[in-house]
């Protein structure tokens, strides 16, 4: 004899409610603290070079977005052209998406947490 | 127990783009490369630069943390125009995900593009280049068969 029992359902729908408001929050607090992390990582590594020029890119980070996307960076030439590198500025340096990805391994962490139901 | 080299690979990425016919230079400009007298008039050869970046991680079973390797590298492609600067990268490309990148007892398992360099003009010199700044991650196990485990 099988039994089917479709009651648990109603439980299951509970908590799959209770996840569902309890997710962008958790989502926005993940996002939040990785982009926090690599504005700090960004910001340390800009200080630790000693060209003039790199105060105006200190300066210059920030990020714009929403609770749930962020993007990073500078509006200031320095940006690229210390990231990818030139013959003038010599070789290239992941001041900002060295941070990035180091975060990332946190936010896809977080991310999976939040993700779960219960 | 081994310990782990990155510059073999660098090498044989540099050695697969020489072995090519392009010009390469090793975290550089490469001799002979750019223009070949008065800039703006006279002719430019373009050229790629291999850079060996800071990222990339070690990792593998319990016994062996350490023996497989994700590497990162930028290849800068250069040119006096967009589309010699984008035909240079193109070649960067086609010889680095083709290979074959020979490292003595390792397998490159894959190469894949992590980032398009796109092409973008460097005003900070005079005439303005063109830059491509392309990045590869490299991922490479231990070889079996050479190792005989």
């Amino acid at each position: 004899m099988i039994t089917v029992d479709t009651s648990d359902l109603d439980e299951l729908v509970e908590l799959l409610g209770a996840a569902i408001e309890r997710t962008p929050k958790e989502r926005a607090t993940a996002l939040r603290k990785a982009g926090n992390t690599t504005e700090a990582g960004a910001r340390a590594n800009v200080a630790g070079y000693t060209k003039a020029s790199t105060g105006e890119l200190a300066g210059a980070i920030t990020h714009v977005g929403t609770d749930l996307t962020r993007t990073i960076g500078a509006d200031v030439k320095q940006a690229a052209l210390l990231e990818y590198g030139t013959p003038t500025t010599g070789a290239p340096r992941r001041w900002l998406t060295g941070p990035a990805e180091a975060a990332l391994d946190d936010l896809l962490a977080d991310l999976a947490h939040a993700a779960e139901p219960w | 127990m081994t310990i782990f080299e990155a510059s073999p690979f660098t090498n044989a990425i540099v050695a697969a783009l020489e072995d090519d016919g392009l010009l390469v230079g090793d975290g550089e400009q490469p001799a002979g490369a750019g223009w070949q007298g008065e800039p703006d008039v006279s002719v430019f050869k373009a050229y790629m630069v291999v850079h060996a970046m800071v990222g990339g991680l070690l990792d593998g079973s319990i016994g062996d943390p350490d023996d497989d390797g994700s590497l990162m590298y930028q290849v800068s492609a250069y040119g006096a125009t967009r589309a010699q600067c984008e035909w240079a990268a193109d070649q960067a490309r086609r010889v680095i995900l083709t290979g074959p990148l020979l490292v003595a007892g390792q397998r490159v398992v894959r190469v894949r593009v992590d980032m398009l360099g796109g092409a973008r003009r460097d005003d900070e010199v005079q005439p303005p280049l063109w830059l491509s700044a392309e990045r590869y991650r490299l991922l490479t196990t231990p070889d079996a068969t050479a190792t005989g485990s």
